[in-house]
């Protein structure tokens, strides 16, 4: 069985992973880069211009928890020409783990998310490359 | 040429050929039968409605500008107010393209950045299925 490697991120207290193949580039966005949606799906809220191109800011942090810094970070996750960025709180390290162990991981409920396991003690959830390129949720 | 309406905020571009006239919405008049502009009854809608826009603050001046959609498209569309004008060829495009309509932008087909806001242009076509639309409803 294979390995592949994960970049590990966090969103408030949640712990993800983002397969290495999708992850373009990590960035930060000035208040001033982000601006309102006018269309999308309740949680397409921000657009920003990234590589002259408007893409989907999508954003996970609840309500209460969203900070009051004037930069935000984010994660550019590709899927062949399409981009979309996801804000962060945390960008941790590059982890790897076992095709297997992904296959045999639990199917979770959670929003943007397809499974759930547990990395070195920590519950970790796998990103749904396909979920965030599409109005599902 | 392209006219500029500030929409709860947001900026649209329309072609300035669909447009017949911009006027304060005073000079609308109802009664019984409808609303009527002069002597022209016509559909009147505010911006938000007719773009079908997510308003995401709460924008109790409406609206200032009244924008009427040429004779043969009898609708008049409230804005907040003219923004300005400006030349499609003097903006660089930042298309998403299927993305967008994905992402619900149905009206809009494409977005530039001018004077560091997000522009969606919405062209003449649109607003002509846009209209026929209404008019079905």
């Amino acid at each position: 069985m294979g390995v592949s490697r994960y970049l590990k991120l966090r969103i408030n207290s949640i712990y993800y992973l983002c397969p290495e193949e999708n992850i373009q580039k990590v960035v930060t966005f000035k208040e001033e880069e982000i601006h309102d949606s006018p269309y999308g799906p309740d949680w397409l809220t921000h657009l920003v211009v990234y590589e002259k191109e408007v893409i989907p800011l999508l954003t996970l942090k609840d309500d209460k928890k969203k900070s009051n810094s004037k930069t935000k970070l984010a994660v550019i996750i590709k899927k062949i020409l399409f981009f979309v960025a996801i804000e962060v709180d945390e960008v941790l390290n590059f982890v790897e783990i076992k095709n297997d162990v992904i296959d045999m991981s639990l199917n979770v409920p959670i929003k943007f998310a397809k499974r759930a396991l547990d990395y070195n003690g920590v519950e970790c959830y796998v990103l749904d490359i396909d979920a965030l390129f599409s109005v599902k949720e | 040429m392209q006219i500029i309406i500030n929409v709860s905020d947001f900026l649209f571009a329309l072609p300035v050929k669909v447009v017949e006239k911009v006027a304060a919405p005073e000079i609308v008049t109802t009664n019984t039968e409808g609303t009527f502009l002069g002597q022209i009854r016509i559909n009147l809608m505010t911006a938000e409605e007719f773009f079908k826009i997510r308003i995401n603050k709460n924008n109790p001046k409406k609206s200032l500008i009244l924008l009427t959609v040429r004779q043969e498209l009898p609708i008049a569309i409230l804005a907040d107010s003219v923004y300005g004008f400006v030349r499609e060829g003097d903006l660089n495009c930042f298309n998403r393209g299927e993305l967008l309509k994905m992402y619900g932008f149905e009206y809009v087909s494409k977005i530039c950045l001018y004077k560091n806001r997000l522009l969606f242009f919405v062209n003449e076509s649109s607003i002509e299925k846009r209209v026929t639309e209404l008019l079905w409803e």
